[in-house]
């Protein structure tokens, strides 16, 4: 066991350290970019504030093409967009945006689905007080949909720390890519073996904490 | 306060057309209950939303305090709104929130100071007598209360009318009352105009000083309450008092009393309920009334005998016994089979 940790310990910690890295950049970007389209989603369709059925075609159409492509090959599809946008296309900046371009729509449209959840009518009463829509998605819609969001969002959190594996394809390092280095190729397999336990506990700490966080938000 | 003026709304759902609102005009003065009847379906709830344009009409014109609301930008429509506090069958408050939040919550959007809000909020916690659960939050809240914030969130607005939307629908009987007693508290005491739609004839009767009645988008009659309550002219009035009367005897029992006399329905109002009418028939003009049933409805301010009676004697003399109790300002309906 002490053998094992002198021997893999930096090894191991860099990855976690890279897979943090990787996992929380991402994520602040693709909230940033998915709850303005998840909330464009949730205004421009049938029946919403601003009811607009081009937009939402366009945004709900992209969503689905950019959700339909396996990670592993957008990855790739996306090196020379990822060139234009920061000028490298590999290392943990270069895998950035590939991960933002997967992640974000998916948090759109698990945000939209929890906003959708929050009932007409509570939106209807605070129109009918002349509250305007700005206000009314800030302090209504989200919310009244926080908890959702961030079960949605913990969901999120645990399928990027996945795609964080496949970085190791553009030299980002990471968890993943060190059970695959290690474990796999090189046959070490204890390697892979305490990676898995480790992203486990990751993974049941990231949900537990969500749950939490959920419930204390529903206050009922 | 609020005129309707050939207001019609119809929704477009696929190819088809539906003609929700045909040709609606009332007015609501200020300061009164104004109540709109009707089964569901009837556009009721299209109607009063309407009046703050939550939903817009196809044609016709709302005025709102003499302000052609058709004509407002946002900004105006929004100024407007805070004026016109609305209340819901489902409550619509905030979950996530409690109840002084729930007050609290809009006035800090509309940019009200601090210290005004939380005067305003405890203020009107205080009149819908929830001062105590403040720190509740909605799911710990019975139907009753649920509605209080509801009311007292409107309220916080200082609005000049207030809307409902079949507030008390979805509340048991005794809850209903009560919140129909705040409602007139409200109306009372702050001299707030109330614009209520509900399918409950209760209501109407307890609260209201005008009424109409809604069918397939036509107001069919308005009027005061009491009249439309005491001589209903078309048959879908009639049919939603009916309902509620206690008068639906067995068709044998009826059949059997027509056999041997006549029967009458009798409604007295006022002063025609103080003499003994039935006693100077039987005295005065030979005439027998035995009472089948009876009931006394309370409105909102005078109540309302109804009798149904059974009368037997001679043709001639039950006829004139009739224009008697016409000529004491008894409303005689004639019941056949």
């Amino acid at each position: 066991m002490t053998d094992f940790i002198n021997e893999w310990g930096s090894a191991i910690w860099e990855g976690f350290i890279q897979t943090t890295q990787m996992t929380l950049i991402s994520l602040a970007f693709s909230i940033l970019i998915g709850l303005p389209l998840g909330v464009l989603l949730v205004l421009t369709r049938k029946g919403g504030q601003w009811d607009n059925i081009a937009v939402f075609t366009i945004v709900n159409s992209l969503i689905n093409v950019i959700r339909s492509i396996p990670f592993i090959i957008l990855l790739f599809f996306l090196l020379p967009f990822t060139k234009t946008m920061v000028g490298t296309t590999i290392g943990v900046k270069g895998v950035i945006v590939p991960l933002v371009v997967a992640c974000a729509p998916y948090i759109a449209r698990l945000l939209e689905t929890a906003m959708l959840e929050v009932s007409k009518g509570i939106i209807e009463a605070y129109q009918s007080m002349g509250i305007s829509t700005p206000k009314i998605i800030w302090h209504v819609i989200i919310r009244e949909a926080r908890s959702s969001i961030i079960l949605g969002l913990t969901i999120a959190v645990i399928g990027l720390i996945g795609e964080t594996a496949m970085a190791g394809f553009v030299g980002a390092g990471g968890l993943g890519d060190l059970a695959y280095q290690f474990g796999y190729v090189r046959f070490q397999p204890d390697v892979m073996y305490a990676v898995i336990i480790i992203l486990i506990v990751i993974v049941q700490i990231i949900q537990s904490l969500g749950n939490v966080i959920a419930r204390k938000l529903k206050k009922n | 306060m609020i005129k309707l003026q050939h207001v019609s709304k119809t929704f477009r759902v696929g190819k088809n057309k539906i003609e929700a609102l045909k040709d609606v005009s009332l007015e609501v003065n200020k300061g009164e209950i104004f109540g709109v009847i009707g089964f569901s379906g009837a556009g009721k709830s299209t109607l009063i939303r309407c009046v703050n344009l939550l939903e817009r009409p196809t044609n016709g014109q709302v005025f709102v305090d003499d302000q052609d609301v058709l004509e407002l930008n946002k900004k105006g429509l929004r100024q407007l709104r805070r004026k016109i506090g609305m209340i819901f069958q489902g409550y619509n408050l905030l979950e996530t929130a409690n109840v002084y939040d729930n007050v609290a919550t809009p006035l800090k959007l509309e940019g009200v100071p601090k210290e005004e809000i939380k005067e305003r909020a405890e203020k009107y916690l205080e009149i819908v007598g929830l001062s105590d659960r403040q720190s509740a939050f909605p799911s710990q809240l019975s139907g009753g209360q649920k509605q209080r914030v509801a009311i007292a969130r409107a309220l916080a607005h200082e609005p000049e009318v207030l809307l409902s939307d079949e507030a008390t629908s979805a509340l048991d009987p005794n809850t209903t009352e009560a919140i129909l007693e705040l409602l007139l508290k409200v109306n009372k005491e702050l001299g707030i105009t109330i614009f209520l739609i509900t399918h409950e004839l209760n209501v109407i009767q307890r609260i209201c000083d005008r009424v109409a009645v809604m069918e397939d988008g036509r107001i069919v009659e308005q009027g005061s309450v009491v009249d439309v309550f005491t001589q209903p002219q078309q048959p879908m009035t009639k049919q939603f008092i009916s309902t509620e009367s206690k008068f639906q005897i067995p068709d044998s029992v009826k059949n059997d009393l027509l056999k041997s006399g006549r029967l009458v329905k009798l409604t007295f109002l006022g002063e025609s309920s103080k003499d003994p009418v039935l006693a100077t028939l039987a005295k005065q003009y030979d005439v027998l009334p035995s009472i089948i049933a009876g009931g006394i409805d309370q409105l909102k301010n005078q109540s309302v005998g109804k009798l149904l009676v059974h009368l037997k004697g001679d043709k001639e003399k039950i006829e004139t016994a009739v224009g008697f109790l016409r000529d004491q300002d008894v409303l005689v309906e004639e019941v056949k089979d």
